[in-house]
């Protein structure tokens, strides 16, 4: 039914290495799915060909169910990453854009407060790995369509060599 | 024609030309009332809307700038210096203005007196009126019978028997009337003795002062201090009046502090006419190492609660970064009493907490490695926890992480080490150590990836207060061994005329972790994860230490994502699981041992369906039970309209959990603009289970440009077997006569997912 497996395809040369540049979860989980994609990283910023960079990160939550008494069961859980990407020569590839995610979490009175403290880390780490998911889609999203502008469009499949989470 | 391009502090220098050599002067025309507006428009009203730092100060003009003088006729008094001008005199200096049809200057001291109408302009101000007496060697002056107008910075009118300019950026006004209302709007005006408006500052300052609305006198004030433009300076905000069924008549009325550019305070009177005063306050600081807030607030004696006892509440909130490679984090709350926030809570995520978190830590981040100290505890505020289910409090926890780290043929290995002391007054307590170290293989290919891995966790306890019989030094080994494949298969497609990508993403998860009899391990921080998409790959069904559950099973999944080619937005996305169990599941916090064969179905769906909508879904189904089949719930649609009009529609069901903790709710909140001048806000979260309101508000908000009314009634469910309590708030905003601040906005923003003030 058409589908073939997502094709690797060569990052422009003269847009590698990427530097990722993040402080937070998010950058974590885009560096820790980058190896053995074939692009090429680097810790140091002005060696690098392209800087993805993460603007900002925030998370928050609010109450949406309550038991018969007005105390909260459950919330919701939101996570929103502000990114962009340039090139070494502060060209836009992506402009600033964000990604917004939510997850409903169970705040179970009768079990351990300090596990469910964990299970809402959990889930934020899970939502920045998403996010993570989502910020590489797009980057090679706009890669592809930076090599379609200049005529290097890959003839086996479309893609920049991002990777599969 | 004359000029006479002298500094205006030398004003006795060359003569000027002789009244001979003149052409005749410019055609006069006598300045009226639409002289004050022209060219200006009236886009806000009162001080100039901005929120990005400070508004810049108008340009000072130079003292040196020369002088032009134009007239229609010149008579120069050579031996006093005095010129007499006449038949239109316009005096003009870079961004100031002197016209009158008659005018005599004196050059020696640089006198200019008017005689008749005359309209004076400096930066940002206006003024139209008779006989005035100025120096333009000092730039002061006073003038009769002035009407002002002020553009820039902040838009504002009115009228006064005296204008004296002190300089050209302060002014002083006797028997003022003084609106930001734009012309032919009487809406409001403030009419004072005294008034002066200093743009330097930025403040105006009113001395007998009546406020008029509509031209009825409504408040009398002896001392007005309000802003004139932008800038964050101190102040008392926007005032809020309302009403509740539990407090009686309320008033808050907050006073803004700007002590330094990176340091603020609000302080808030709260009156409550059944319950007493009530005063709040809110520090904040920023600073190049950390940043944070302390919050307090205090009732002398809450004539509602126990005759009169003093409450109040204690917070603080600190993040820190040190020396490169500390960071803080102080995150520490305390109420006087469990009815505290029920009682005097404004926002449902206030009242509806169950424990208030005390906590603080620091962590230090070496290379690839950090290490956390934190001590944490709880004050439980829900009567409903019972002693024993309180939760544990860690004086202190000690974690050691080494991040992971690549090496050998692609190896990725890393470490936890913890030791944390875990304490409570009514259940067994302790110290425990771990140590989990763990290393995987990951193989990653744009196509897909392989990570096959193993954990050890390794624990031991030292406890007091165990049950009887029960040994004081439990500890378990545990390895674990997993491994995770997922392949991406994709095409194109064309999704309502646009390019876009399918993919496909199967994913296989094994994991195996041999049973280990657990049960004479306490439970300080286990508990069992939520069923979910996501928690279909882990490693553990428990969060915590305490409990590692045996397993033997594998996860089958599958993802499609449909992503817009030109962006790699996700348009569609589609997840499906299931867990098939080779073993029963012994490891148990509560309860007895599983042993079905396979999980329910979890998935999730989530949909952008156009530029406005967009919809999400996810649930936990069950086939083979006989009823409640569909365990977990959720359905969201949400809209967004560019002109901030915004929907949030959702329902959320959980059937898993014990009778009690069960729910079944549905949250509607909204944010509907009518116009350009009204709005309609509301929410709605009702409990279908208990067949109950749990919140409701609704509000509206409407105006000119120089005022707005708020008003929002609510009905907030706070106690147990109580009905929801009602309130009804307003709040009043003239533009130009408070710091800006709107609590109201602030609640809003809380309540109505989506909502940004203005």
């Amino acid at each position: 039914c058409g589908f073939q497996l997502r094709g690797a395809v060569d990052i422009p040369p003269d847009l590698s290495p990427l530097y990722v540049q993040s402080g937070g979860l998010v950058g974590w989980a885009i560096e820790s799915r980058l190896p053995g994609s074939g692009v090429q990283t680097t810790r140091d910023a002005t060696k690098a060909g392209m800087v993805l960079r993460i603007l900002s990160e925030s998370r928050d939550s609010r109450v949406v169910a309550l038991d018969r008494n007005g105390r909260a069961l459950a919330y919701v859980l939101t996570y929103r990453v502000r990114f962009d990407a340039r090139d070494d020569q502060g060209n836009v590839l992506m402009p600033p854009q964000s990604i917004v995610l939510e997850r409903t979490f169970d705040d179970n009175p009768d079990v351990s407060v300090l596990g469910k403290q964990e299970e809402s880390d959990i889930i934020y780490q899970d939502l920045a790995n998403d996010a993570a998911d989502q910020v590489l889609l797009r980057l090679r999203a706009a890669l592809t369509a930076r090599g379609a502008a200049s005529g290097r469009t890959p003839s086996k499949a479309p893609g920049g060599g991002v990777p599969a989470s | 024609q004359s000029a006479a391009d002298n500094p205006a502090e030398t004003p006795a220098g060359s003569p000027p030309d002789s009244l001979a050599d003149s052409p005749p002067g410019p055609r006069w025309i006598e300045p009226d009332a639409g002289r004050l507006d022209l060219g200006l428009g009236w886009e806000f009203c009162g001080p100039r809307p901005s929120r990005l730092g400070p508004a810049p100060a108008p340009d000072l003009p130079t003292p040196t700038t020369p002088i032009d003088f134009e007239a229609g006729g010149i008579s120069y008094l050579l031996d006093s210096e005095v010129i007499e001008a006449t038949g239109g005199v316009n005096v003009a200096r870079a961004g100031q203005r002197v016209e009158a049809y008659r005018a005599r200057f004196d050059r020696i001291n640089g006198d200019l007196a008017t005689f008749g109408t005359t309209f004076l302009e400096y930066p940002g101000v206006r003024i139209l009126g008779q006989d005035a007496q100025l120096n333009l060697a000092s730039d002061t002056g006073r003038i009769n019978d002035a009407r002002y107008r002020f553009s820039g910075t902040t838009n504002l009118r009115g009228h006064a028997d005296v204008a004296y300019v002190d300089n050209p950026q302060r002014s002083r006004y006797d028997n003022i009337s003084y609106t930001s209302c734009p012309p032919g709007s009487n809406a409001w005006s403030l009419q004072a003795k005294e008034l002066t408006l200093d743009q330097e500052t930025g403040r105006g300052i009113a001395r007998n002062a009546r406020l008029r609305i509509r031209g009825v006198p409504v408040l009398y004030t002896p001392y007005l201090d309000f802003p004139i433009d932008d800038r964050r300076k101190s102040g008392f905000l926007v005032p809020s009046i309302g009403s509740s069924e539990k407090n009686g008549f309320e008033l808050t009325t907050p006073y803004y502090w700007n002590i330094a550019p990176n340091m603020d305070a609000t302080l808030s009177p709260r009156y409550m006419s059944r319950r007493g005063l009530m005063l709040g306050g809110e520090f904040r600081w920023l600073s190049r190492r950390d940043s944070g807030t302390v919050a307090a607030e205090f009732m002398p004696n809450d004539q509602l609660y126990d005759e009169g006892d003093t409450r109040g509440a204690f917070s603080i909130n600190q993040q820190g970064r040190f020396f490169e490679r500390w960071i803080t984090n102080l995150d520490y709350s305390q109420v006087s009493d469990n009815e505290y926030l029920q009682d005097l809570g404004n926002t449902i995520d206030t009242t509806s907490n169950r424990r208030l978190l005390q906590s603080g830590s620091a962590t230090y981040v070496g290379n690839g490695w950090s290490f956390l100290t934190r001590v944490e505890a709880y004050q439980t505020i829900d009567p409903g926890v019972a002693p024993e289910a309180r939760p544990y409090g860690r004086l202190p926890q000690l974690l050691l992480t080494l991040s992971p780290r690549r090496f050998g043929p692609g190896l990725v290995g890393g470490a936890e080490v913890e030791y944390s002391h875990f304490d409570h007054n009514h259940r067994v307590y302790g110290e425990r150590f771990a140590f989990s170290p763990n290393l995987s293989w990951p193989l990653r290919r744009s196509y897909g990836h392989l990570i096959p891995s193993v954990n050890l966790h390794l624990t031991e306890y030292a406890l007091t207060d165990e049950a009887a019989g029960q040994p004081s030094d439990p500890g378990h080994a545990i390895p674990s061994f997993d491994i995770d494949g997922k392949l991406v298969f994709e095409r194109q497609l064309d999704w309502l005329g646009q390019p876009a990508l399918q993919t496909l993403e199967p994913r296989l998860y094994y994991l195996y972790t041999p049973y280990a009899d657990q049960d004479d391990a306490p439970v300080f921080d286990s508990s069992e994860l939520n069923f979910n998409f996501s928690n279909l790959f882990r490693s553990n069904r428990f969060t915590g230490r305490d409990r590692i559950g045996d397993a033997n099973q594998i996860t089958a999944a599958l993802t499609s994502r449909t992503l817009l080619s030109s962006t790699g937005d996700e348009l569609l996305r589609l997840s499906l699981g299931q867990i098939f169990y080779f073993a029963d599941r012994r490891v148990q916090i509560s309860g007895d041992t599983e042993t079905s064969d396979r999980s329910p179905y979890t998935g999730e769906l989530s949909a952008r369906l156009s530029e406005q909508w967009a919809g999400r879904a996810s649930f936990e189904w069950d086939p083979e039970k006989d009823e409640e089949q569909w365990q977990r719930r959720t359905l969201t649609l949400e809209y967004r309209h560019p002109n901030s009009g915004l929907l949030n529609l959702s329902y959320r069901a959980d059937e898993t959990a014990a009778e009690a903790n069960r729910y079944e709710d549905t949250d509607l909140s909204f944010r509907l603009p009518f116009g350009a001048r009204a709005e309609v806000v509301g929410r709605w979260l009702y409990s279908l289970r208990h067949d109950e309101t749990m919140d409701a508000f609704a509000g509206v908000e409407f105006g000119e440009c120089c005022w707005r009314v708020r008003v929002l009634g609510r009905k907030l469910k706070r106690q147990p077997d109580e009905d929801a309590s009602s309130s009804v708030m307003v709040q009043f905003e003239l533009a130009g006569l408070s710091t800006i601040g709107n609590p109201i906005g602030k609640f809003l923003e809380r309540e109505i997912y989506g909502y940004q003030t203005d």
